[in-house]
C-alpha cells in the first residue's frame, strides 16, 4: 500500500517528460582561476562528535593514519588534520557558543560550524551572519559565475549549517532526483559523450523564450510587491526577487538549439564530466535501510557538480544535529539505540559508535576518490577542491561544543599543506579556520564573525 | 465578477474513489473548483493507493460509526476550569516574536493590543489546495511544490514553519507552474468565463479571465499595475510565443501561480489601513480577513461566498466574520484542518523517518508507520467533527479508524485489508490521541519505549511548558536487560541529581505510557516484569495529580487548566501560524474562558478565535508603510 501521498517520480520517467523538464545546465562563465580551473570548496558535516583519542593522528608527517581516518588511507597524501599540540584533541572551538554560556550545546551546534556565529538558544537556535559557502557564493557571482552554490543533504532535520544571511536558512536539498533534473538531466554518464537531450531539440528555444516571460513577469510583480512592508517582511520579498533573479541567470546559461548561449564563453564544461547514476527506481528515502543510498546518492552529485564545475561551493549536511530523526545503521547491524542514543553512552556506547564514525568516513573517502580519480590540468579536480569535513561536537556523551573535530581534504590549487597533522600550540575559534577557507577560495576577507585572525600561517602550503 | 468565471470542470476522472470528506465533488462555481480528495488537502490518504475509502471523518463515518462513547458520565473540563490562564512569561511557553505594537504606546496585555500578521508564503498543503481550487488541478504531489520546516525543536511555534523563497523554491514554483499549466492546456475552457466565437471575441474574454481569475488567485481585486502586466504578458504570449487563444491563456495561468500575490498571504489592506486610534492596531480589512480565515480553517483560499463578503463589507463587523468563521467549520472542506493540527502537533512527519528496530518489532514497516500517521488524521477529524468535538474527546475517545496492520497491532478483529474502517480502540488499552500508535511510535525509542521523550510530549505541547537546556555531562541511562524495566531503568537515572531536573518532569508524566511498547503495541509485562504505568504530576507545582495509566492522564489532561489553556493557546497559534505574543494575551485570555464556559467545545473555540481581537486585527510592523 501506498498513498498518491509518498509517490516518486522515477528518474527515468523524470527524463522523459519533456520539455518541461528539460536541464537548467549551469556551465560557469567565470573569468578563469589564476591556475586555469576552477576551485571548488564541499563542507560535509554529520553529528554526534567523535570519538577524540581515535581521530586525532601524531602531529607530523601523515605516515599512519588514526584509527577513524583509517577510509582516507589511499589519500592520506592529501588530507590535513589538526590537533592540539600536548594532547589528542582538536585545536578548534566553536567560541562563539562557548562565550554564549553554550558549552554543551552540541545538540544546537549546526548554525556557528559555518558561520562563526550563533544566537538564539535550543528553542531556536540561528545564526547571525552568512555562513563561508554562502560568502564565498556571493563573491564569485560577482566574479560573473553563475549559480555557484549547491546546498545539499540527506537528513537534514530542522538545522542547516549553510546560511543566506543572519537568521536565514539556506534550504539543503534532499532529493537526489530532483537535484538531477535540475542540474543533469541530458548530460551523458559517460564523460566525453554528447548530450542525451539533443539542444537542438525543438521547443528548448521556445522553452527558454516561455520561461523569460514568465520570470520577467514574476520579477516585476515581486517588485510592486515588496512596496511598504517593514524590513522584516522585505527581507522575504528580497530573497525572493534574488531567487528569480538566480533562475535568470540559469536560463541565460542554458544550451539553446543553436548550442551553448552561455553568458560568452567561459570555461568548458570538465573533461570528466558525467552524470551521476542513480538508482533507476527511487528509494524511499523515509526508510532508514536507504540511508546509504541517499548518502551515496548525494555523494555522487556532489562530485559529479564539482567535476562539471556546475557549482563552486557545495554544502553536504549529512544528518541532523539533535539526533531527533531516530537514524540506526542496521546494515552495521546497528538496530538499536539510534545513533543519538549510542552518541549519549559515550565510552560505553564506542564499540558501536567507532564503526558508524567509520561508516561516515568512508562515504567521504568515495567522495575524494571520484575527484581525486577526474584528472584536471596536472592533477586531479580534488587538487582543486577543499573537503572541509565538520562535526557539531566534541564527544557525543557531552556534547560539548569545544575541540570540535574540523578536516582538509585537498588543497584548493595548492593553497593548503597536505599530508600532515598540523598541532596548534592553543586553541583557536573556528572563525579563524572559516577565515583561511576564505582565502583558499580567493575570498580575501579579515575575519568571519567576531573574531578577527586566520590560520593562514599553519595551514597554507 | 462574473460568478462563473472561475469555474471549472473536474479535471480528473475520479473513477471508483471514494471522496467521504473535505474537498469531495464539491460545487464548480466562482473561484472554488475543488475536486481534490483529503490527499491534495494534506490529509494523509490512507487509501490503497487511491483507490480505497478515505477514512478521514466522512459525514457518516464519523458521527454515525461508534459515536463517542467515552464521553458520557465523564468529567466535563469546564469544571476544573476555574484556574486564570497562565501567563505566557512564566514559563509556559509564551515566545515572544516581532514587536507586537506599534512604538510600545498599548499595554502589552491590553485588551486594546492585538498580535503582528509577518508576510508569509502558502504551506505545502495551502498551496495544492490553492491550486485545486483555482484551476482543478490536483496533480501536484507534496513533494512538487517547496515545502516548509516543520520545526519539531521549536516548542513555541510546532507547526509548519514557512521560511523565505529561495532558488530552490523558486524552481519548484516555476516547475509546478509549468506542470498545472501544461495539465490543463486540454481542458482550459473549464476555467474560462466565456468561448470565443471567432478571433474578434479572444481579446475580451482574455480580459474578462484575467480580470476575475486574478481575483479569486490573489484573494483580493488585482491592482491596475497586476493587470496591465497580466494583459501583457498574455499578448506577449499571443504574439512572441505564436500561441493560440487558449495557450496563452494557460501562460497566463502559469505566471499567476508563481506571483508573490498568489504565493504570500498578504496581510496589508487593499485600500487605505484603518488604525484603530485604540491601540494603534490596524482593523484588518474583508480580504486580508478573509484569507486569513479561510486559510486558517480550510487550508485554502476563500470561496465565492466569502470573498462577497469581503467585497460587500460584512466581515467589518463581528457578527460577519462569526457568521462565516462558522459557515467555514462546518463545512466538510474544514475536516482537514482537523487532520493537519493533530498531525503537527504530534510531529507525525518524523515517524516514517524514524528508524526502529527490525528484532525487536519485525512487523513494524513503513506501510506500518504510514498508517499509523493516517489514522491520528483520521482520529482528529473524526473525534473534532463528531458529536461531541471537546477536548475530552480529543484525549480519550475510543473512536478510531484502523487498516489490518494497525488492527493487528492493536489486537483487534473484523478488519481486512488496507482499507480503514472505523472501529472502537480496545476498552482499558487505550482511549484518546496519546493512546494512538502514532504518536507512541513517534515517541518511543529504535528499540523500547522512551519515557522522557512521552513525556516531553505532553509537557511542551499539551502544557505549553519549556524545558531549561539539558545539563553538561548527562550520565546515560543503564541498558535494559531482563527483569529490569524501562521504568527502573530510568528511575535509576532520574534519581542522579544532575538528571533530576528535566527527567522527574519528563518521566512523571511519561511513566503513563509503559503500557506501550516502541511501536505501540499494549503491553502488560516488559521484561518479565508487570508494567507499572501509575504516575502523578503537580500541574500546579504543588499538589500533585495521580493517574493509572495514558487513558486517565487523558481525562486528568482534559480537566486541567493548564492543558486547557495550552490547548486554546495552540489553536491561536495555529490560526495566526505563528508563534504567540503578548499583543495576543488578552484575547486569548478571552478566547481560554470562553472554552471553558462552553464546557470544551473546539467549534466553539474556533468560532472564539475567529471573532477574536487579535485574528481581526493586527499591530503593525515596525516600519511598515501605510498605504
Amino acid at each position: 500500500m501506498r498513498s498518491s501521498r509518498f509517490r516518486r517520480r522515477t528518474f527515468l520517467q523524470g527524463l522523459g517528460l519533456g520539455a518541461g523538464f528539460l536541464p537548467l545546465l549551469d556551465p560557469q562563465v567565470a573569468p578563469a582561476a589564476p591556475a586555469g580551473f576552477p576551485k571548488r570548496l564541499i563542507t560535509i558535516t554529520w553529528t554526534n562528535g567523535t570519538i577524540p583519542a581515535q581521530f586525532y593522528p601524531a602531529a607530523g608527517p601523515l605516515n599512519t593514519l588514526s584509527p577513524l581516518l583509517a577510509p582516507l588511507e589511499p589519500f592520506k597524501s592529501k588530507v590535513l588534520a589538526m590537533r592540539q599540540s600536548n594532547s589528542a584533541k582538536s585545536p578548534i572551538d566553536v567560541k562563539v557558543m562557548l562565550d554564549k554560556d553554550q558549552d554543551y550545546g552540541g545538540h544546537w551546534a549546526y548554525p556557528a560550524l559555518l558561520t562563526g556565529t550563533f544566537t538564539g538558544n535550543s528553542s531556536k537556535p540561528s545564526s547571525e551572519a552568512a555562513s563561508i559557502d554562502q560568502l564565498i557564493a556571493n563573491d564569485l557571482m560577482a566574479k560573473g559565475v553563475a549559480a555557484p552554490l549547491l546546498n545539499l543533504g540527506a537528513r537534514p532535520y530542522s538545522s542547516s549549517t549553510t546560511w543566506k544571511s543572519a537568521g536565514t536558512k539556506n534550504t539543503a536539498q534532499t532529493d537526489p532526483y530532483k537535484v538531477f533534473n535540475s542540474l543533469f538531466s541530458g548530460v551523458p554518464t559517460t564523460p566525453g559523450m554528447p548530450p542525451t537531450t539533443d539542444p537542438g531539440t525543438p521547443g528548448v528555444d521556445a522553452l527558454k523564450a516561455r520561461r523569460q516571460s514568465v520570470l520577467d513577469f514574476v520579477g516585476a510583480e515581486l517588485d510592486e510587491f515588496a512596496n511598504g512592508f517593514g524590513s522584516e517582511d522585505r527581507a522575504l520579498v528580497q530573497s525572493h526577487i534574488e531567487a528569480i533573479a538566480q533562475l535568470e541567470s540559469r536560463l541565460a546559461a542554458m544550451p539553446g538549439s543553436g548550442g551553448s548561449s552561455g553568458g560568452g564563453g567561459g570555461v568548458p564544461v570538465g573533461t570528466s564530466c558525467a552524470a551521476p547514476t542513480l538508482p533507476g527506481t527511487k528509494p524511499n528515502f523515509n526508510d532508514v535501510k536507504n540511508y546509504p543510498a541517499h548518502v551515496s546518492a548525494m555523494m555522487a552529485i556532489a562530485g559529479a557538480a564539482a567535476k562539471c564545475d556546475f557549482a563552486r561551493c557545495i554544502t553536504l549536511d549529512l544528518i541532523d544535529d539533535g539526533g531527533g530523526n531516530s537514524l540506526t545503521f542496521p546494515w552495521l547491524n546497528i538496530s538499536s539505540p539510534d545513533y543519538h542514543a549510542i552518541a549519549h553512552e559515550g565510552q560505553n556506547g564506542y564499540e558501536q559508535k567507532a564503526p558508524i564514525d567509520l561508516w561516515f568516513m568512508e562515504q567521504v573517502a568515495a567522495l575524494v576518490a571520484d575527484l581525486d580519480s577526474a584528472p584536471e590540468g596536472d592533477g586531479t579536480v580534488l587538487d582543486n577542491t577543499v573537503i572541509l569535513v565538520c562535526n557539531d561536537m566534541n564527544e557525543g556523551s557531552n556534547h560539548y561544543v569545544g575541540e570540535v573535530p574540523y578536516l582538509i581534504i585537498g588543497s584548493a590549487g595548492g593553497f593548503f599543506k597536505q599530508g600532515e597533522t598540523v598541532a596548534l600550540s592553543q586553541k583557536v575559534p573556528n572563525n579563524h579556520l572559516l577565515t583561511t577557507v576564505c582565502h583558499a577560495m580567493d575570498l580575501e576577507i579579515a575575519s568571519i564573525g567576531a573574531y578577527s585572525g586566520d590560520l593562514d600561517s599553519v595551514l597554507r602550503a | 465578477m462574473s460568478q462563473e468565471i472561475c469555474a471549472a470542470t473536474p479535471l480528473r476522472r475520479l473513477g471508483s474513489i471514494a471522496v467521504p470528506l473535505a474537498f469531495g465533488l464539491a460545487a464548480l462555481t466562482g473561484c472554488t473548483t475543488t475536486i481534490s480528495g483529503g490527499d491534495a488537502d494534506g490529509t494523509p490518504n490512507p487509501g490503497s493507493g487511491g483507490s480505497g475509502p478515505v477514512p478521514v471523518a466522512g459525514s457518516g463515518g464519523v458521527s454515525g460509526s461508534a459515536g463517542i462513547a467515552g464521553t458520557a458520565g465523564q468529567p466535563n473540563p469546564a469544571a476544573g476550569g476555574s484556574g486564570g490562564v497562565p501567563p505566557a512569561s512564566g514559563g509556559t511557553g509564551g515566545v515572544v516574536m516581532g514587536t507586537g505594537g506599534s512604538g510600545g504606546s498599548v499595554p502589552v496585555a491590553s485588551p486594546d493590543a492585538a498580535g503582528p500578521m509577518p508576510l508569509r508564503h502558502l504551506t505545502s498543503r495551502e498551496h495544492r489546495n490553492s491550486v485545486a481550487a483555482l484551476v482543478a488541478d490536483t496533480s501536484l504531489a507534496e513533494d512538487d511544490v517547496p515545502t516548509e520546516t516543520s520545526d519539531a525543536t521549536f516548542d513555541g511555534f510546532p507547526f509548519r514553519q514557512t521560511g523565505m523563497v529561495g532558488t530552490v523554491e523558486a524552481e519548484a514554483l516555476q516547475l509546478a507552474g509549468e506542470s498545472v499549466a501544461r495539465n490543463i492546456a486540454g481542458t482550459i475552457d473549464a476555467i474560462l468565463p466565456c468561448q470565443p466565437a471567432n478571433a474578434s471575441e479572444e481579446a475580451g474574454c482574455a480580459r474578462s479571465f484575467i480580470e476575475a481569475f486574478a481575483k479569486c488567485a490573489y484573494r483580493r481585486p488585482p491592482t491596475a499595475g497586476q493587470l496591465s502586466r497580466l494583459d501583457a504578458l498574455y499578448a506577449e504570449g499571443r504574439s512572441v510565443h505564436a500561441l493560440d487563444f487558449r495557450g496563452a491563456i494557460a501562460l497566463v495561468v502559469e505566471a499567476i501561480l508563481q506571483s508573490p500575490a498568489f504565493y504570500y498571504i498578504d496581510p496589508r489592506d487593499p485600500g487605505p489601513a484603518e488604525v484603530d486610534p485604540n491601540g494603534g492596531v490596524i482593523k484588518m480589512s474583508g480580504y486580508p480577513l478573509a484569507s486569513r480565515l479561510s486559510y486558517f480553517l480550510w487550508g485554502a483560499p476563500p470561496d465565492d461566498q466569502l470573498l462577497t463578503a469581503a467585497d460587500n463589507g460584512s466581515l467589518a463587523e463581528v457578527a460577519g466574520v462569526s457568521a462565516e468563521a462558522q459557515r467555514l467549520a462546518s463545512d466538510a472542506r474544514a475536516h482537514g484542518m482537523a487532520s493537519d493540527f493533530a498531525d503537527d502537533l504530534l510531529d507525525m512527519d518524523i515517524l516514517p523517518s524514524r528508524g526502529k528496530d527490525a528484532d525487536a518489532y519485525p512487523n513494524y514497516d513503513l506501510e506500518l508507520a504510514d498508517a499509523m500517521r493516517a489514522e491520528v488524521s483520521a482520529f482528529a477529524a473524526g473525534a473534532l467533527f463528531g458529536q461531541a468535538p471537546t477536548l475530552l474527546t480529543f484525549l480519550t475517545s475510543p473512536s478510531s479508524f484502523v487498516n489490518e496492520p494497525l488492527a493487528e497491532l492493536y489486537g483487534l478483529d473484523g478488519v481486512n485489508g488496507s482499507d480503514f474502517s472505523a472501529v472502537s480502540l480496545p476498552p482499558g488499552e487505550r482511549g484518546g490521541l496519546l493512546t494512538l500508535a502514532g504518536f507512541l511510535a513517534n515517541t518511543g525509542s529504535a528499540g523500547g519505549s522512551l519515557p522522557p521523550r512521552r513525556g516531553k510530549f505532553v509537557y511542551t505541547r499539551l502544557l505549553c511548558a519549556e524545558l531549561p537546556p539539558p545539563p553538561a555531562e548527562v550520565p546515560s541511562v543503564g541498558e535494559s536487560m531482563p527483569g529490569l524495566s524501562t521504568r527502573a531503568r530510568f528511575e535509576a537515572h532520574d534519581a542522579n541529581p544532575c538528571a533530576t531536573g528535566c527527567h522527574s518532569i519528563l518521566d512523571g508524566i511519561g511513566f503513563a505510557f509503559e503500557h506501550y511498547d516502541g511501536i505501540g503495541a499494549y503491553r502488560d509485562t516488559e521484561q518479565g516484569v508487570p508494567v507499572n504505568s501509575a504516575s502523578a504530576y503537580a500541574f500546579d507545582e504543588v499538589n500533585a495529580v495521580p493517574f493509572a495509566d495514558a487513558i486517565e492522564l487523558g481525562t486528568v489532561l482534559a480537566g486541567e487548566p493548564l492543558a486547557q489553556a495550552c490547548f486554546a493557546r495552540q489553536w491561536l497559534r495555529y490560526a495566526l501560524h505563528r508563534a504567540d505574543t503578548v499583543g495576543d494575551e488578552a484575547s486569548l485570555t478571552a478566547i481560554t474562558d470562553e472554552f471553558r464556559a462552553q464546557g470544551g467545545s473546539i467549534p466553539a473555540l474556533w468560532a472564539t478565535l475567529a471573532t477574536s481581537r487579535t485574528f481581526r486585527y493586527r499591530a503593525p510592523a515596525p516600519d511598515e508603510v501605510f498605504q
